[in-house]
């Protein structure tokens, strides 16, 4: 199958950073994430169950996958994944010792 | 009686017939005439594959973050066939790397004469919407005639 590099925006907040790839057609069970050593795998595979004669091709099946280096200090534990409508929603929370905190000034 | 209460009237009446909710089974194509209107935001071309076999026509379109409530497939008879997906919004925070903006889909395609799209049936599942086209019987129909 062709190998597609799918269209990712990265979000950062307070609190995560979050990741959103356009994975047209993947089912959630034909998407693999691997967070090894500090670098995030995607990995999907779609395949249609077409019947018939292709008239015009633009789309068709493939893989995706696309690769990242993450930054120090993700909670690789509470990673989460969300895939909805063709999109997937990764969650990398922060590791608690980064986030922002504001400290108490007491009065002497 | 206007024109417009003449549609209204027409399209209740298809409303009724047809049924609209499935079970997210595949569904009749639903009619809208405003269709360009209903996009704020800008327009991008969905990439699309089209198949063809004896009984109908298949048409996928990528419509990623898409989903049936924001889906909106139309067929005339003059025009042929146009789907419209919104997109999702965008998430809050602070972006550090875009690789697409906010834009709904829109495609439109003409169809051959033996394509029936008053049967067009429509379906979005994972970021792809399906229509597929039935075509029109090529049965022979025995006409009768009248006369000694």
């Amino acid at each position: 199958l062709p190998g597609l590099a799918p269209a990712v925006d990265v979000y950062e907040n307070a609190d995560e950073i979050l990741l959103v790839a356009d994975l047209p057609g993947v089912a959630s069970d034909a998407l693999k994430v691997d967070l090894d050593n500090g670098e995030l795998l995607l990995e999907a595979t779609r395949t249609g169950d077409s019947e018939g004669r292709m008239v015009e091709s633009e789309y068709g099946d493939c893989t995706f996958q696309r690769r990242f280096a993450l930054p120090a200090g993700i909670d690789a534990a509470k990673v989460a994944a969300d895939l909805r409508n063709g999109v997937l929603e990764l969650h990398l929370p922060k590791a608690e010792a980064l986030k922002p905190r504001r400290i108490e000034v007491r009065a002497g | 009686v206007t024109w417009n209460d003449m549609l209204d009237n027409l399209r209740q009446r298809l409303r009724r017939t047809i049924g609209r909710d499935r079970g997210g089974a595949l569904e009749p194509a639903r009619s809208s005439p405003r269709l360009e209107q209903l996009g704020d935001r800008p327009l991008a071309t969905p990439a699309a594959d089209v198949y063809e076999n004896d009984r109908e026509l298949l048409f996928l379109f990528d419509v990623p973050g898409g989903s049936r409530d924001g889906a909106t497939v139309v067929w005339t008879e003059r025009e042929g066939l146009k789907v419209l997906v919104r997109s999702q919004g965008l998430p809050q925070g602070q972006r550090w790397a875009s690789e697409y903006e906010p834009a709904d889909w829109y495609r439109a395609f003409a169809l051959p004469d033996q394509a029936d799209g008053s049967k067009a049936v429509s379906a979005i599942v994972d970021g792809v919407l399906t229509v597929r086209v039935p075509k029109r019987g090529n049965a022979a129909k025995l006409v009768p005639i009248r006369g000694t």
